[in-house]
């Protein structure tokens, strides 16, 4: 029986975990589908049906598109999402029964299908968080695609050109359409430079296509972040540079073979140069319309569906079955909504706090998704200078020689083999049905190539030696692989879990079971016999401070240990080490309310190594103070726009010599407190003398119940008294320098900079 | 009328699309019509119910080729997918082949032929019958 069987709902899931000696059993990370503080208003403008005349369409397209943004639009430029739905009908007739139709423009008695409304839900959240965000139209393409060989993906991509144009021109010298208001609204409000974009089925090659076709044009726009939800990937275009997420829905009626995976495995190794992250979601029970609102039955008109068939008697994807593993529609679109929201407030926002979810460091998915740890899945693929690849398995010889050139051997195995990637190496054949096996591309372009192991004996292991120079590991972060449960050749309805040995040059070994860390080998639900059970590589990712035990400075070999079942078969792909954390290496900081009102100083500290060369960014919390929100000075000031909680972050990256790149990330809540409170720290009229000092200060104007901290220019407090004495000793150990000294009170609190100089 | 017009909505009753995968009811689908204009010939297939419109493609295989272009129109809930066959390949193609026409790509193994694949009740495949060339029109 299954983990998802016994445990399909979240207080379950983290029942299961504690009982896998999983420690993390709730969400540590923030939550990045809670909603932002913006009020948001939506507008639309609509200039015909046939209005965009694009290279690569013929006839014309129409240009229509919704737009939510913050309503005052005070602060900014606001970065921009740009959302592109996918091919569905574009009309339909307004009389009852309200038939569908792929006409373009819609006959006579017809109206239009409103797809790129769809998004809506997504559209107010991200707007709520301080960006801009375009729902295109494109039913134009819907309409003739499928009698074009590329299938209207360049015409896509012109279309998103072609509105981000408009946008351009509408934030630089106005004249944005009567139905957005005034010409000038959108005047330096939008950050052309920080795009993240969004496609949903055909729409997520078409946003892969505009990403290049933007590229080819000269970058005219910044696009930061490509988000390919439940895609087409008909012609393996390559993205780059740019960093990507795709979204997989297990129970995908309509793209069944979840090909998009392909934006992932195909980048993966293409471009040495690549720093971005790659990303892949494998949303369990998520189907390809409900996404889209429009396209959800129940919150539509016309030729809304359940691409899986309502009537689907699939145990896992049958909607109508009890006890599946389907998600509600409320879930697929919070699942969708946080997750994306994750991806774009990193990538285009610069936001940092939401890397745990993203890198698989924390399992757990935050509670705005509505899903558990048992239905949800994250690939994730570091750019280059955050891996060091163990073993791509990406060719033939990496059976015997791995990516370090050291040796890689199998004992006891009952087979093993690399399979299923480039033309000159033989397909896995997991099973007869490409739908079943995503990974495994098609019969001219082959997908991902991955090490199968099969054993049937306790012993049996699969290991890696470690060259004399990599041995090294006391800087590195995690280990990490990706892997699937090889279902053809398993027990169905049974999970699997195997050790994972680090062994050093003395021979000590440290085991962790992969269960510890991820749920990823479980047996891939359903039944159904095309489409069911699939196989979907996931990360496994084991922390090095679990292999604690072993001398870290010497590790020799990376073992796989089949002794956790008398029988079972895997596919792996990906094993290499990360460092994130780069050892000795991070950030603290402190921060001091200055003076009176918003102010507040920040102070960091950073421990690196020498040769480090250090880049911080800071991020006050605050996107109402537009560009201001964010420094990177040694020793900020920001001045908050209001009373408030604030989270400010410590972005920090040292670039190694090794060029291995490291980043750190602190964050901490900063309280400005209502206006009351400041009008009292105005009455509340203290000053510390003499200033500069040198044995002694004395505070003037204070109560004795008062209290006195002073802090270091690291906000370290180094001193804390009350001021019940006329005079107050600065101890000896306080040395020459800036320190800021705090006075508390009921009445409120007041800093100043004090000067020690004995 | 609004209410009852919210229920149906709300019970998925109106406008419901046809849906693309196996659980589906199975959709019939026939060669309509097959008609050759300069070098192109055009093999439509019809259906009673809408043919599903999403992100896929429908695929039209004869004897050991396969074409993927074509126009889609559906009208009053009905479906017809009309193919365009270079008249050449169509003429190289054996009168009688079976002909099947699936949603989204078959991925044949080498040796592996569409009909182990496309067999009955194997959606989203249809076995469209034998093509028929007495059907060709010029």
């Amino acid at each position: 029986m299954t983990l998802k069987r016994y445990f399909s709902k979240g207080f379950f899931s983290a029942f299961m975990l504690l009982l896998a000696g999983i420690a993390a059993t709730a969400q540590t990370t923030p939550d990045p589908g809670v909603p932002g503080p913006y009020a948001v208003t939506k507008g639309e403008y609509n200039f015909g049906d046939l209005a965009a005349d694009l290279d690569s369409l013929t006839p014309n397209a129409e240009v229509r598109a919704s737009v939510h943004y913050p309503t005052t639009l005070v602060g900014g430029p606001f970065p921009v999402i740009v959302l592109l739905h996918g091919r569905h009908s574009t009309c339909y007739r307004i009389t009852p029964p309200n038939t569908s139709s792929l006409a373009w423009p819609c006959p006579t008695g017809y109206t239009s299908i409103e797809s790129f409304q769809g998004y809506d839900y997504h559209a107010r959240f991200m707007a709520s968080h301080g960006y801009i965000v375009i729902s295109i139209s494109c039913n134009a393409i819907n309409a003739v695609d499928n009698s074009m060989s590329n299938r209207g993906m360049p015409a896509r991509g012109q279309l998103v050109q072609y509105h981000l144009d408009l946008w351009n021109t509408w934030n630089t010298t106005g004249g944005a359409p009567a139905s957005l208001g005034l010409p000038a609204k959108f005047v330096g409000k939008l950050d052309m430079q920080r795009i993240g974009t969004m496609g949903h089925s055909r729409g997520g090659e078409g946003v892969v296509y505009h990403a290049l076709h933007n590229r080819a044009l000269g970058s005219p726009y910044g696009v930061k972040a490509v988000l390919t939800l439940a895609p087409v990937d008909f012609f393996r275009r390559k993205l780059n540079g740019i960093a990507l997420m795709n979204i997989a829905p297990y129970c995908d009626g309509d793209v069944s073979n979840l090909q998009g995976v392909y934006f992932y495995d195909d980048v993966r190794y293409t471009d040495t140069t690549d720093e971005t992250p790659k990303y892949n979601v494998l949303m369990l029970g998520g189907n390809h319309n409900f996404y889209n609102t429009v396209w959800t039955p129940g919150s539509y008109i016309a030729g809304t569906a359940d691409d899986w068939g309502a009537s689907s008697t699939d145990p896992h994807c049958g909607a109508s079955v009890a006890g599946n593993g389907r998600y509600d529609t409320t879930t697929q679109k919070m699942a969708y909504n946080t997750y994306a929201s994750a991806f774009f407030r990193q990538h285009v926002g610069g936001e940092q706090q939401f890397a745990p979810i993203l890198e698989t460091k924390d399992i757990v998915p935050p509670a705005s998704s509505l899903l558990d740890t048992t239905n949800v899945f994250v690939s994730y693929h570091p750019g280059r200078t955050e891996r060091l690849d163990i073993n791509r398995v990406d060719t033939l010889m990496n059976t015997t020689l791995n990516t370090m050139a050291d040796t890689v051997s199998t004992v006891g195995m009952l087979s093993s083999g690399i399979c299923g990637g480039g033309l000159a190496i033989p397909l896995c054949a997991v099973a007869t049905q490409q739908a079943k096996e995503p990974h495994r591309g098609t019969a001219s372009l082959k997908g991902l190539a991955q090490m199968g192991l099969r054993w049937n004996d306790t012993t049996a292991f699969y290991q890696n030696e470690l060259p004399p120079a990599r041995q090294d590991l006391s800087l590195i972060d995690a280990l990490q692989f990706r892997a699937a449960l090889r279902f053809n050749q398993c027990t169905p309805g049974v999970d699997l879990d195997f050790t994972v040995q680090m062994i050093d040059s003395a021979g000590n070994v440290a085991s962790q079971t992969v269960r510890e860390h991820s749920l990823a080998l479980f047996y891939q639900p359903g039944t159904s016999t095309t489409l069911l059970p699939k196989v979907m590589f996931n990360t496994v990712r084991i922390p090095m401070d679990s292999f604690a035990s072993i001398n870290l400075t010497k590790v020799t070999k990376v073992k796989f240990l089949f002794n956790k079942s008398a029988s079972g078969s895997i596919l792996i792909s990906d094993l290499a080490f990360v460092n994130k954390k780069c050892g000795k290496f991070g950030s603290t900081f402190g921060y001091s309310y200055d003076t009176v009102g918003y102010d507040v100083s920040f102070f960091d500290t950073i421990t690196n190594n020498v040769g480090d060369t250090i880049t911080k960014l800071w991020n006050f919390g605050n996107p109402a103070s537009g560009a201001n929100d964010t420094s990177t000075l040694h020793n900020p000031t920001h001045i908050y726009t209001s009373v408030g909680t604030y989270t400010a972050c410590l972005y920090t990256m040292a670039k190694r010599r090794n060029e291995w790149v490291c980043t750190d990330t602190v964050c901490t809540t900063i309280i400005i407190k209502p206006a009351l409170d400041v009008i009292n720290v105005n009455e509340y009229n203290v000053s510390v003398i003499p200033n500069p000092a040198r044995d002694y200060i004395q505070v003037i104007g204070a109560e004795k119940t008062d209290v006195l901290r002073i802090l270091n220019s690291m906000g370290q407090v180094v001193l804390t008294t009350n001021v019940n004495e006329p005079i107050i000793s600065l101890p000896s150990y306080l040395a020459n320098g800036m320190y800021y000294v705090v006075i508390s009170s009921p009445k409120g609190q007041v800093t100043t900079k004090l000067v020690i100089s004995r | 009328m609004k209410r009852i017009l919210q229920l149906l909505m709300m019970l998925g009753l109106l406008g419901a699309a046809t849906q693309p995968t196996a659980a589906q009811d199975k959709q019939r689908a026939r060669i309509g019509q097959i008609k050759q204009e300069n070098d192109k010939v055009t093999v439509t297939v019809k259906s009673s119910k809408e043919f599903y419109v999403g992100g896929n493609v429908h695929i039209l295989y004869m004897g050991d080729k396969s074409y993927s272009l074509y126009d889609q129109q559906n009208e009053d809930g009905k479906g017809t997918l009309k193919f365009y066959v270079p008249a050449d390949e169509f003429n190289a193609i054996k009168d009688g082949a079976r002909v099947y026409m699936s949603y989204g790509e078959l991925i044949l193994e080498e040796g592996e032929k569409v009909e182990d694949v496309c067999k009955e009740n194997f959606c989203p495949c249809w076995s469209l019958g034998k093509l028929n060339k007495k059907q060709l029109k010029k």
